[in-house]
């Protein structure tokens, strides 16, 4: 289970989350939605450890593991992985090479061999076949002259070699298309099981018609202010986020 | 040397007077000692050695690599006979990936041809022949001695000084070379010496091949070199040279002349050898040549690589693109420069220089000097330089993918080097140049 508890996080002095609780259960998704500028992308940095974001109170556990006393590479052993709403590019290192890293780093922190690269290979094949990504495209640096589309499409298909426990979407359907959309919900769908929580951040309801969620919190001004069911996403929709304080979108 | 020549001269300095003193001690050992001509062309080379001295911060094209500082000793000289006590395993002193690389091979040994480790008298299309025996023969010395030295170059001057050995290869007209050819020119164990040597390499009409050379010092030591490059229309050379050795000091000019519709693609590279000034003279004389450089180096502790080009693009509708990357830590130093002239008539030139540096410590210097001297009016010419630290959100990024910090940095500087390797069409000796980023990473 993850466990968050007032939460405050500030980024050059500027106090983003103020106060923040949630919790989520393993086996099931939760929805954050709000309004730009509510925190939602600060709470997924600061869920992954970036180091700009300095955390001034509250907690933060995931299986009773602290997650706030470990480094971003050690949360990722823990089995959390954050989606980024902007994956970075990495001129000259090559997806592969990067995927083949990242997946040996942590088979070596739970005490397991490398990953032999025809086994690497065929797990990545057939992931990438689900996601429509050609082995072409891994073959170049990691999301070097790829599209928006490629991105996100790029980020789920680590998500599901890493195998993670916690996954943090944020804005995954940013920039998306709908078939782009339905095809990186599919693979988050996939990933759907009882020993996972997943955590779908979204300014919009749309992604929300292909990940369903248990659950659904409203962020604004750095906390969560209103939490229900998947009909909630709905509501939103209708009314828009004016009740919660912002500018309509 | 004549009492004229000194009279209008300075005084030697102690550093000049080192090398004065070398030749003196060793001109009647020298390979071709016994013919008059050959020492005639020795000491012209070492008057022009004399006229230049050892260069200092305020020579121009030595501003950011002052030799009397960084090299202000002179080695005894190896190559002269009887053969220096050595004991040497090629795969020991250059690696395995680039021991076991798939490659014809000519191999020197502190300034001495070995036949015995060489595989290169064995490729078709090919001809080889050692300098120093090409010298001690009066009917193949006129050959090498033809050629004129190239003017303010000192290291060329030097090397034609004390030549001991070195390759004379030919490459025949539309000969596809299999695989690459390596000159491998090793210093190896024992007292610290002194190597020079010279290349002279033609590559015939048409011809495909790449050449890599590789020079390593496993112990103290000094390695001087010149190459000399012609390569005939519409050949295409693929040229590594690569260099390492950290207690092992090297100097090395290359002057390389394209025909028509020739290709050149050299890859310069460095690996923390103490010293390092790379030199290459490239000029295209026929029209529609094209080169491609790329140099990369990689420096720790009190490393000084010091990269020097001259793009000469004496004929019209040239390409040439040069791209330096640099990681640099401690206190070492990594110099970049490139000058791009486009001769009068040389239009329709395609020119773009960059240089990229990392620099990895506080102490770290990156100097790069772009120069464009232009003198045609319809060209593209264009330079640039960065110069950083590793990128944070990059580091980030792959931690968050559980890939430890010290990790996550190596990744990311192999990642940067690894731009100037990538277009080496030869994945085996690609991945070999890999595995020496990748040493020096872990090391």
């Amino acid at each position: 289970m993850l466990e968050i508890k007032n939460l405050h996080a500030e980024i050059d002095g500027e106090e983003i989350l103020r106060g923040l609780n949630l919790t989520v259960p393993k086996g099931e998704v939760h929805a954050i939605m709000g309004p730009n500028g509510s925190g939602k992308s600060t709470l997924a940095y600061v869920l992954a450890g970036k180091e700009e974001y300095e955390v001034t109170d509250g907690t933060i556990t995931w299986e009773n593991q602290n997650l706030l006393e470990m480094e971003p590479d050690e949360r990722a052993h823990a089995g959390l992985f954050l989606a980024f709403q902007y994956p970075m590019e990495i001129p000259g290192v090559a997806s592969l090479t990067f995927l083949r890293a990242a997946l040996n780093a942590q088979r070596k922190a739970r005490g397991e061999s490398e990953i032999s690269i025809p086994d690497f290979m065929r797990a990545v094949r057939s992931e990438a076949e689900k996601l429509s990504i050609s082995m072409d495209m891994l073959k170049r640096p990691v999301n070097t002259g790829f599209s928006g589309g490629e991105k996100k499409r790029h980020e789920i298909l680590q998500m599901a070699l890493l195998k993670p426990t916690l996954c943090v979407l944020d804005e995954t359907d940013s920039g998306l298309d709908i078939d782009a959309i339905r095809i990186a919900a599919e693979g988050v769908n996939s990933l759907r099981s009882p020993d996972r929580a997943i955590v779908v951040i979204t300014h919009y309801q749309r992604l929300l018609n292909y990940i369903v969620p248990d659950q659904v919190h409203v962020m604004a001004r750095g906390q969560i202010v209103r939490s229900g069911g998947k009909e909630l996403a709905l509501e939103l929709e209708q009314s828009g986020y004016a009740a919660y304080g912002a500018e309509a979108a | 040397m004549t009492i004229h020549q000194t009279a209008i001269r300075p005084a030697p300095t102690p550093a000049e007077q080192r090398f004065l003193d070398l030749y003196a001690s060793v001109a009647g050992r020298l390979p071709g000692a016994q013919a008059t001509e050959v020492r005639a062309w020795r000491e012209a080379a070492l008057n022009r050695f004399a006229a230049l001295g050892v260069p200092h911060r305020r020579v121009e094209e030595w501003k950011y690599t002052d030799l009397r500082m960084l090299m202000p000793d002179v080695l005894p000289l190896a190559g002269l006979l009887p053969a220096m006590e050595t004991d040497v395993s090629v795969e020991a002193a250059i690696g395995p990936p680039l021991a076991h690389l798939d490659a014809y091979r000519a191999v020197f040994i502190d300034g001495l041809f070995r036949p015995d480790l060489s595989t290169l008298q064995d490729a078709p299309g090919v001809s080889l022949q050692a300098v120093r025996a090409a010298l001690e023969s009066s009917s193949t010395r006129a050959h090498i001695m033809q050629s004129t030295l190239p003017e303010r170059d000192v290291i060329a001057a030097l090397a034609n000084v004390f030549v001991t050995d070195g390759a004379i290869l030919s490459i025949q007209p539309g000969t596809q070379v299999k695989k690459p050819i390596q000159l491998i020119n090793l210093c190896g164990n024992g007292t610290p010496r002194l190597v020079a040597t010279q290349n002279a390499i033609a590559i015939g009409e048409g011809a495909h091949v790449s050449l890599i050379e590789i020079e390593a010092g496993q112990a103290k030591c000094q390695i001087i070199s010149s190459t000399r490059l012609s390569i005939g229309a519409h050949a295409a050379v693929r040229h590594v040279r690569l260099n390492f050795g950290e207690a092992s000091k090297h100097l090395s000019s290359a002057a390389i002349v394209l025909a028509e519709g020739a290709k050149y693609d050299p890859v310069q590279m460095t690996v923390n050898a103490a010293l390092t000034r790379a030199q290459a003279n490239i000029r295209f004389e026929g029209p529609g040549g094209r080169c491609h450089y790329s140099g990369a180096m990689m420096l720790r502790r009190r490393s000084h690589a010091d990269f020097t080009l001259l793009v000469d693009h004496a004929a019209p509708g040239c390409q040439s693109r040069e791209l330096a990357k640099a990681v640099v830590d401690d206190h070492s130093r990594g110099v970049f420069q490139a000058k791009v002239v486009v001769e009068r008539g040389a239009q329709k030139t395609d020119g773009k220089q960059m240089s990229n540096a990392l620099l990895l410590s506080d102490e770290a210097e990156f100097d790069s000097k772009p120069e464009l001297e232009i003198f045609a009016d319809d060209v593209v010419c264009g330079h640039g330089a960065t110069a950083g630290q590793l990128n944070e959100d990059q580091l980030f990024y792959l931690r968050a993918r559980g890939v430890p910090e010290p990790e996550a940095r190596a990744l990311l500087v192999a990642g940067f080097i690894g731009e100037a390797l990538d277009n080496i069409e030869n994945e085996d000796l690609r991945a070999a140049l890999q595995e020496k980023v990748n040493d020096w990473l872990f090391a």
